[in-house]
C-alpha cells in the first residue's frame, strides 16, 4: 500500500500558508447541507465541533461522559506551548518546530510539526478571547514558564489546571453552538463502530449508555477525537473511561494504525501504593522547574530523606544531563529514574520511586512563592499520600501518560479511509517517538480550531451532501456486528470480572512493552496475549442487561479492544529494531545507556493494516524525509 | 480495615430505590473511596449480582464526574475534595457509611448513584460563554488584565461542575455554580459586551431547570471541592439587578 | 424581574429593609415611654393621628410592603420545597452543612411574627383585646387625647401578654439575624472584608431591636414604668 501524506509542495515555512490559499471551499449556503460527526469532546473534539458549527456545517457531537466538559483533556495540569516569544528569550516558530522534532527523536513529519508551531500562536489568542484566565504578570501581560525539552519559556498556564481552563473555553464555544442549534450534542453515547460505505466513512454506530439503545448516525464526514490508548497499561494517568474503542473499531474497518508502540511514560507520578490501585496521579512536569530529582548514592539506603546528607545524594538528572538538568525530556527522565531504581537505589516502601525535592526552591524563593506556583499539586499529593511535600520531598515514579501512536493521518489529518479524520491524541501525527510537555494541549487545539476547518472543507467540497444511507447495507452490517458483539459479551457469563483481565493485560504490557523493551520480552508477550484474549471471551462475567446503564458492559467492550490493541503494540515494538524517544529497545543502546536510533533502517512511520480476526496485521511504511533538519543524535547533556 | 456500607440501589429513574447493606473487608487506609467501591463491585460480580453504578472518570478531582453523598455530605467528609479524593484514612475501622446519590429535583437519579446533571450544561448553553468565533481573536497581549483580576477570574472559573453545591443545598439551588460562571466571565474584559445579557439568560435557564432558590445558608461553599466562594453569589445578585435596571 | 428567583429575592430584601426601617422608627417612638413623663409619648401618638391622610398612606404602604415580603418569600420557599423532594437518609454534620437554627426557621419565625403583628394591632390599635383602652384619655396642654401611656402600662402589667411580646421580639431577633445578613448578600454587598461587617451588622440590628422593644414590657413588669 502506498501511503500518500499529501504534503503540499514548496518550502517548509510556506506550506501551510500556500495550502490555505489553495484549499477548495464549500460556499456558505452549501455548508448547512453537510453533516459532520465529531466523536469525543476533549480539546480536539470540542474545538473542532465548535469551529465547524461556526462555519455553518451541521454537527453531531458525541461523548461517553455525562457532559462534554468532562473529557480527560480537563486533567492536563502544566500548560500549553506557543511560539509567542513574549519573553524575548529567543523563541520562534522555527525553534518550537525544531524542539518538537528533536523531542520526538526525529520520528515525526516535518510539515505537520511546522504547521503546529505556526498555529500555536493563534491558539493563545483564541483562548484569551474566550476568557481563559491564563496566569499574568503584574503589568497585565501573559506569564510563561519553562517545560521539559526546551531552553526557552514558552509555556502558558493557568495555575495547575491549564487543561481544565482550555477545555472549558472550548466547551463554552461548543455550548454556544448547541444553543444556536448548529450542534446536536449527544452525551452518554459511546461509538461502537465506524460505517464505511463505498470506501468512505459515512457514519457511526453508537450505544446510548443509559438506555442501551444502538443507533446508526449517517454523515458526510466523521471526526475521531477520542484520545489515546494508554489505559492498555491499566495503571496510568488516564481517566478510567479513556479507551481506544473508537479508533480500534475504525482500524478494524480499514484505518491504518501508526506507531502503536510509541507510548509515553511520564516521569513524575505518585508511585503505586497497593494491589487494588485504580489509577496513577500525575504531578505536573512544571514541578521540575523548581523540584530536584535525587536518590541516595548508596544502595539499600534505609534512612529518611532528611537524614541523608547532601554529599550522599545523587541528583541524577543534573549529573547525567547537565545542560537540561531536571528539565530533561520525559522519556529521558523516566528512563533515568528507572535506571537508578533498577540499581537498587529507589526510595519508598516499594523501592520504585525517586525523590522530587523542593527544599532548595523553598530556600531560594520562600515557601509563599512555591505555594503560589504549585499549591494545588502539593495539596493533591498530600491528599493521596498523607505527606507534606513542603517539609519532606515528594516521591515520584514514571507512569503511562500519553500515546504518540494512533491512527495514521495525512497532512489533512485524514486517515487512509476517505472522510475519516482523526485529531488530537487519537492520531499519530506530531509528536514522533516522544511528546514534549505542554504540547498535547497545543496539538489538540491546533487540530480542532485551525487545521480541520480547512481540511474538512476541502474534502466535503468534492462530495455530494447527504451521502450516508442509514438503511443501506453498510449501516445494516455494522449494526448487526455491534448487536452481536454486545450479545456475545453479555452471554459469556464466566467467572472473572472484567477488571481482572484489564489488570493482567496491563501488567504484561508494562513489563514487556513499557519503559524498556527486549526482543525476547516482546515475543513472550505476543505469545501470551492470544491466550488471555481467549480466556476473556470464555470466562469473563458481565452482569446485567444490555438495555440499561451497564458499566460492566462498557468496560468489557473497551477491554476486549485493548486486548487486541495490546498485541499490536508489542508487534510494532518488536518490528522497530532501534531505540528512539520512548521506544527503548535494550538491544539498541549507546554505551552510556542512551537511545541508539537506526536511521538507515527506521526513519519511518509504521502503519498497520487489519486483515481480519486471527490473521496477522500487515505493516506498511511511510518513509520520513527530513528536508529542513539534519537527522542528529538527540543530546540533552 | 472494615467498613459497613449502606448504598442506595435503584434500577432506573422510574423505579423505587432502597438501601442495601454491604460489608467491605480487607481494606487499607491508603485506598481511595472509589477503589473500595471497585472492590465491592468485583465481589458483587463474582457473586452474580449487579455491581453498584456510579459516575467516575479522572479520579484526580478535576473532571467533576464522581458524585455521591457519604453520610449526608456531598463528596464526603473532607474539605476541598471530590469523592475520588477521599481516602479511607478519613474513616475509622468499623464505621457505617451511608452512600446516596445527589438529591435534587433538577438532578434525577438514573441508576444507583448516577444522576442526570445535564441541567448544568443547559444553563451554560443559555449564555455561559463569550461569543467569539475561531479566528476572530486579537493578539493575546493586546488587552492587559491585571494579575489580581486574572487570579480572581481563575478562582471562579475553577468550578468543575460536579453539582455538589446543588446536592448540599437544602433548596437544591444552583446559585453557586451559575454565579461562578457569571463571575468568571464578568470579571474579564472579554466578558463585558455580553455581561448583562449573560446573567439574565443564565438565571432564567437556572430557574427553568427547577433548581431551588438561594436562602443564604452557604452549605454549597462548605462542600465545594474547589472552594468556590459564595461571594460570587452576591456578585451575581448585584449583576442581575444592574442588568435589569439597564433594561428599564 | 418578579418572576425570577433573584428578582423575588430582591423584593424580599428591599421590603425587608423597609420594614427594618419602620420598626426602628417604631422603637424610637416607643422608647419615649422612658421620657419621665407620660405626656411625651401621648403627644407623639396624638401627632401621628392628626394627619389622617399621611397616616393612612403610610399604613397602606406598610401593608403592601408586608404583603410583598410575605408573598415573595413564600413563593420562594414553596419552590425550594419542590426543588428538594428527597432528603438524605443520614443528615450530615450540622456545622459542616451550615444548618443554622435561624436560617432554617425563617418561615416559622416569620409566621409567628405575623401572628404577633395582628395581635398587636388588635391590642393597641383596634382595642379589641381590652375594650377599656378606648376610654382611656388624658389632657395635655389643654388638648384631650388618648392616654397611650396608661394603655401600655395596663397591657404589659399582664404577664401573659408581656411574655408573648417578649417571645415575639426574640423571634424577630432570630428572623433578623439571618434576614439582615441576607439583605447584604442579595444586594451584592459581600466580599472577604465586608462579610465581617455584614455579620456584625445584622447581629447589632437584631439585638438593638430586641432590647429596645423588650425593654418596655420588662420595665412595666419590673415596676420601673408605673401607672
Amino acid at each position: 500500500m502506498k501511503l500518500d501524506a499529501r504534503i503540499p509542495p514548496g518550502p517548509l515555512a510556506e506550506k501551510w500558508t500556500r495550502f490555505k490559499s489553495n484549499v477548495r471551499l464549500v460556499s456558505p449556503a452549501n455548508k448547512r447541507k453537510y453533516e459532520v460527526i465529531v466523536v469525543g469532546t476533549g480539546l480536539a473534539g470540542a474545538s473542532a465541533a465548535a469551529s465547524l458549527a461556526e462555519l455553518g456545517y451541521r454537527v453531531k457531537s458525541f461523548c461517553f461522559q455525562d457532559s462534554p466538559r468532562r473529557a480527560h483533556s480537563i486533567a492536563a495540569q502544566g500548560g500549553i506551548n506557543a511560539a509567542k516569544n513574549y519573553q524575548n528569550d529567543g523563541d520562534s516558530v522555527r525553534r518550537l518546530f525544531q524542539d518538537t522534532i528533536k523531542g520526538g527523536d526525529f520520528r515525526s513529519r516535518e510539515a505537520n510539526v511546522h504547521r503546529l508551531a505556526e498555529v500555536s500562536v493563534d491558539i493563545i489568542d483564541q483562548c484569551v478571547a474566550q476568557g481563559v484566565p491564563f496566569a499574568r504578570e503584574y503589568g497585565g501581560m501573559l506569564a510563561n514558564r519553562s517545560f521539559g525539552g526546551a531552553q526557552v519559556s514558552r509555556t502558558f498556564y493557568a495555575r495547575g489546571a491549564t487543561g481544565q481552563q482550555l477545555l472549558l473555553g472550548a466547551y463554552q464555544a461548543l455550548s454556544r453552538q448547541i444553543e444556536l442549534g448548529q450542534i446536536e450534542m449527544l452525551p452518554r453515547h459511546e461509538m461502537l463502530d465506524l460505517v464505511v460505505e463505498e470506501g468512505r466513512a459515512k457514519g457511526i454506530i453508537t450505544r446510548h449508555l443509559v438506555t442501551g439503545e444502538l443507533t446508526s448516525h449517517a454523515a458526510d464526514a466523521v471526526l475521531l477525537c477520542t484520545g489515546g490508548y494508554g489505559n492498555a497499561y491499566y495503571l496510568s494517568t488516564y481517566a478510567r473511561g479513556s479507551n481506544a474503542t473508537a479508533i480500534w473499531r475504525a482500524h478494524r474497518r480499514g484505518a491504518l494504525f501508526s506507531n502503536p508502540c510509541f507510548t509515553q511514560i511520564h516521569p513524575t507520578c505518585i508511585p503505586v501504593s497497593g494491589e487494588y490501585q485504580s489509577k496513577l496521579t500525575l504531578m505536573s512536569e512544571s514541578l521540575r522547574n523548581d523540584g530536584r530529582c535525587w536518590v541516595p548514592k548508596a544502595k539499600g539506603e534505609k534512612r529518611s530523606a532528611a537524614q541523608i546528607p547532601e554529599g550522599e545524594r545523587d541528583y541524577f538528572l543534573e549529573r547525567m544531563y547537565p545542560s537540561y538538568g531536571n528539565l530533561a525530556p520525559r522519556d529521558i527522565a523516566s528512563r533515568a529514574a528507572k535506571r537508578v531504581c533498577d540499581e537498587g537505589r529507589g526510595v519508598g516502601p516499594t523501592g520504585l520511586g525517586v525523590y522530587l525535592d523542593f527544599s532548595e526552591a523553598i530556600g531560594r524563593l520562600g515557601e509563599e512563592t512555591v505555594r503560589e506556583r504549585y499549591a494545588n499539586l502539593f495539596a493533591m499529593y498530600h491528599e493521596i499520600t498523607g505527606e507534606n511535600a513542603y517539609e519532606s520531598p515528594m516521591r515520584i515514579f514514571p507512569a503511562a501518560h500519553y500515546t504518540m501512536g494512533g491512527l495514521w493521518v495525512d497532512y489533512h489529518l485524514m486517515s487512509n479511509v476517505p472522510g475519516l479524520f482523526v485529531l488530537g491524541e487519537a492520531n499519530f501525527s506530531d509528536h514522533g517517538a516522544n511528546r514534549l510537555g505542554a504540547s498535547a494541549l497545543m496539538q489538540g487545539l491546533a487540530d480542532g480550531y485551525f487545521v480541520l476547518p480547512y481540511t474538512v472543507g476541502d474534502y466535503l467540497s468534492q462530495q455530494k451532501p447527504g451521502g450516508g444511507k442509514p438503511e443501506g447495507t453498510a449501516f445494516r452490517e455494522a449494526m448487526e456486528t455491534t448487536q452481536a458483539r454486545t450479545k456475545k459479551l453479555l452471554g459469556v457469563k464466566g467467572h472473572k470480572p472484567v477488571s481482572e483481565f484489564q489488570r493482567r493485560l496491563g501488567k504484561i504490557l508494562w513489563d514487556h512493552c513499557g519503559m524498556s523493551r527486549t526482543k525476547q520480552g516482546l515475543e513472550e508477550a505476543i505469545k501470551i496475549l492470544p491466550g488471555l484474549r481467549q480466556e476473556f471471551w470464555q470466562d469473563v462475567n458481565v452482569p446485567g442487561a444490555g438495555e440499561d446503564l451497564n458499566q460492566s458492559l462498557e468496560t468489557a467492550g473497551r477491554v476486549a479492544d485493548f486486548l487486541e490493541l495490546g498485541e499490536l503494540m508489542c508487534r510494532d515494538a518488536l518490528e522497530r529494531e532501534e531505540s528512539c524517544g520512548c521506544h527503548f529497545r535494550e538491544e539498541y543502546q549507546t554505551p552510556d545507556g542512551e537511545c541508539a536510533r537506526r536511521d538507515a533502517e527506521h526513519s519511518d512511520v509504521s502503519a498497520w493494516e487489519f486483515k481480519g480476526d486471527g490473521k496477522p496485521e500487515v505493516r506498511h511504511i511511510e518513509p520520513l524525509n527530513f528536508e529542513e533538519l539534519q537527522l542528529a543524535t538527540r543530546s540533552y547533556k | 480495615m472494615k467498613l459497613r456500607l449502606r448504598v442506595w440501589r435503584q434500577k432506573r429513574c422510574d423505579t423505587e430505590g432502597r438501601f442495601e447493606t454491604y460489608e467491605a473487608d480487607g481494606l487499607t487506609a491508603d485506598m481511595s473511596f472509589l477503589e473500595m467501591l471497585d472492590v465491592v463491585n468485583d465481589r458483587l460480580t463474582k457473586e452474580g449480582k449487579e455491581p453498584i453504578a456510579f459516575d467516575h472518570d479522572c479520579r484526580e478531582g478535576i473532571c467533576g464526574s464522581c458524585a455521591m453523598a457519604i453520610n449526608g455530605e456531598p463528596h464526603g467528609p473532607n474539605e476541598a475534595a471530590t469523592t475520588c479524593q477521599i481516602y479511607l484514612r478519613s474513616f475509622r475501622d468499623g464505621d457505617t457509611l451511608t452512600v446516596e446519590p445527589w438529591r435534587a429535583r433538577a438532578f434525577p437519579v438514573i441508576k444507583d448513584l448516577v444522576t442526570d446533571r445535564t441541567a448544568f450544561d443547559r444553563v451554560i448553553q443559555a449564555g455561559g460563554f463569550v461569543s467569539v468565533s475561531t479566528g476572530q481573536a486579537p493578539d493575546a497581549n493586546a488587552m492587559p488584565i491585571g494579575k489580581v483580576e486574572a487570579e480572581k477570574a481563575f478562582d471562579a472559573a475553577h468550578c468543575i461542575g460536579c453539582g455538589a453545591c446543588v446536592a448540599a443545598c437544602r433548596n437544591g439551588s444552583a446559585m453557586l455554580f451559575v454565579a461562578a460562571k457569571v463571575s468568571h466571565l464578568g470579571l474579564l474584559p472579554q466578558g463585558q459586551p455580553e455581561r448583562a445579557q449573560r446573567v439574565q439568560k443564565m438565571v432564567a435557564a437556572m430557574d427553568a431547570e427547577g433548581f431551588g432558590n438561594c436562602s443564604n445558608q452557604y452549605a454549597c461553599e462548605a462542600v465545594c471541592p474547589k472552594e468556590i466562594s459564595v461571594d460570587w453569589i452576591a456578585r451575581m445578585n448585584r449583576d442581575y439587578a444592574l442588568a435589569a435596571a439597564k433594561k428599564l | 424581574m418578579s418572576k425570577s428567583s433573584i428578582g423575588r429575592k430582591w423584593i424580599v430584601a428591599v421590603t425587608g429593609i423597609l420594614m427594618i426601617g419602620f420598626v426602628f422608627i417604631h422603637m424610637t417612638g416607643n422608647l419615649q415611654m422612658f421620657a419621665g413623663t407620660p405626656d411625651k409619648i401621648n403627644q407623639y401618638a396624638h401627632l401621628l393621628k392628626s394627619y389622617p391622610l399621611v397616616l393612612w398612606s403610610f399604613r397602606l404602604g406598610l401593608l403592601a410592603t408586608v404583603a410583598l415580603h410575605i408573598l415573595a418569600a413564600l413563593s420562594l420557599a414553596w419552590e425550594n420545597r419542590i426543588a428538594k423532594p428527597v432528603a438524605y437518609a443520614v443528615a450530615g454534620s450540622h456545622s459542616r452543612m451550615k444548618v443554622a437554627l435561624t436560617s432554617v426557621t425563617m418561615v416559622i419565625s416569620g409566621t409567628i411574627i405575623l401572628g404577633f403583628v395582628v395581635f398587636h394591632l388588635l391590642h393597641f390599635t383596634a382595642h379589641r383585646v381590652d375594650g377599656s383602652y378606648a376610654s382611656m384619655e388624658t389632657v395635655v396642654a389643654g388638648v384631650t387625647m388618648p392616654d397611650v401611656y396608661r394603655m401600655v402600662v395596663a397591657g404589659f402589667s399582664q404577664p401573659l401578654i408581656s411574655g408573648f411580646y417578649i417571645v415575639a421580639m426574640a423571634l424577630l431577633f432570630f428572623h433578623l439575624r439571618h434576614g439582615a445578613a441576607s439583605v447584604f448578600q442579595t444586594f451584592g454587598l459581600r466580599d472577604q472584608n465586608l462579610v465581617k461587617v455584614m455579620d456584625a451588622g445584622s447581629w447589632i440590628i437584631a439585638a438593638v431591636l430586641f432590647l429596645g422593644f423588650s425593654a418596655i414590657p420588662v420595665a412595666v413588669l419590673a415596676g420601673i414604668l408605673k401607672p
